[in-house]
């Protein structure tokens, strides 16, 4: 039992990948390398599958790669509304990286939102974009009244909303792919055949496509409600 | 097991970098040739637009020059037909005339030669009657007398 839970602790620990040795030793974490990883398969497949594109007579390829595009951008535009169509690119990037990122564990490597840094980032991200297409489309002065809406009194909660969307945001993320990642571990220690296959399915693949379209599902609609 | 250091800001570069990566190489071509083709769709509506509207316009022009040209040749075919009622109608006429003159040639003719032939008898039965008148008087009559007589004779025909 005791070994059990050095390794699962050992696991869960987010290694430090290596080490810049300038000013005093920048620690790169595993999941920030990994997320190069997902970086580098996403760009990859990007400059793959855009390669002469045409205008007449579009391939498999193309017409595969438009469904994809078109269909993920369409479902973000829909949530977000047509005022917020700039911000379309950011979140479908968002979304895939996300799943990418959860479903690397079939993979064999650690998923990167394991680690609260990266989902972290990802919800500052969020809350920095929220607030400045607030700003874009209301205006400074208009941006500030809007926290003392619908009464002033609730001001200090709109204040503290700042904070908590992206806490929200970050933790849910950050436990449901951990709780996952423990799960699965647990999971391919009992037993390392079989067993873990439909619940791998459930964890990794359901759990984390759910995970990631929530997340987007949601900045999208605070980025609705701050443009609104 | 929970830490949030630096690598916090190199996942916001990560972010950063992967949103400007993926709106280069990703979604800038794929809207980009989406966006042509819409055009080019646009494009070929509005041509095959403007090709029907042409159609129309030239039916329409075929279909009014049909009509001059049915009337062009019903009025020809009429010309045709006036020219020919005056050039029947002057034939004719020109046929009566000459019947006519004809005719009245021949009448001419027939009532000279009836004169003619009158004149003939007449200088017959004048030959005729002296023969009898100087058979029924005898040698001795004159031929002054014989005139006379025939004169006498013919005037009483004549009152007859």
């Amino acid at each position: 039992m005791e070994e059990i839970a050095s390794e699962l602790k050992a696991m869960l620990n987010v290694d430090t990948a290596f080490t810049i040795p300038v000013l005093g030793g920048i620690e790169i974490a595993e999941s920030v390398v990994i997320t190069w990883v997902v970086m580098a398969v996403m760009l990859l497949f990007a400059i793959c599958m855009t390669r002469n594109l045409k205008v007449e007579n579009p391939g498999k390829r193309q017409l595969i790669l438009e469904t994809c595009v078109t269909g993920l951008q369409n479902m973000v535009k829909g949530i977000i509304g047509e005022e917020g169509k700039q911000y379309v690119e950011y979140l479908v990037t968002v979304i895939v990286f996300i799943g990418i990122s959860n479903i690397i564990g079939l993979f064999g490597m650690k998923p990167p939102t394991k680690d609260l840094n990266v989902t972290a980032g990802l919800a500052v991200m969020s809350i920095i974009l929220i607030e400045y297409a607030g700003i874009h489309a209301k205006g400074t002065k208009k941006w500030l009244h809007s926290f003392a809406e619908p009464v002033a009194i609730i001001a200090p909660l709109n204040v503290l909303e700042i904070f908590i969307r992206p806490l929200s945001l970050c933790m849910r993320l950050f436990g449901n792919v951990l709780g996952a990642f423990v799960v699965m571990e647990l999971l391919k220690m009992i037993m390392p055949a079989i067993l873990p296959i439909p619940f791998s399915l459930y964890f990794d693949v359901f759990d984390g496509l759910i995970q990631a379209y929530v997340f987007v599902f949601l900045t999208g609609l605070f980025i609705k409600e701050a443009v609104e | 097991m929970l830490r949030i250091d630096i690598n916090l800001v190199f996942t916001i570069i990560n972010l950063l970098v992967l949103y400007f990566l993926m709106k280069k190489f990703l979604f800038k071509p794929v809207n980009n040739i989406i966006a042509k083709r819409e055009e080019a769709i646009k494009k070929q509506f509005d041509d095959a637009d403007e090709a029907k509207k042409q159609a129309d316009e030239t039916k329409k022009q075929y279909e009014a020059s049909l009509a001059d040209a049915k009337e062009e040749s019903a009025k020809i075919v009429q010309e045709a037909k006036d020219k020919a009622r005056v050039e029947y109608d002057r034939i004719v006429k020109s046929a009566d005339e000459e019947v006519t003159k004809r005719l009245q040639k021949a009448e001419e003719t027939i009532a000279e030669e009836k004169a003619k032939s009158l004149r003939a008898m007449e200088a017959e039965i004048e030959g005729l009657v002296v023969a009898a008148a100087s058979k029924v008087v005898g040698e001795k009559v004159s031929v002054e007398n014989s005139q006379k007589l025939y004169d006498d004779f013919l005037a009483e025909m004549g009152e007859k």
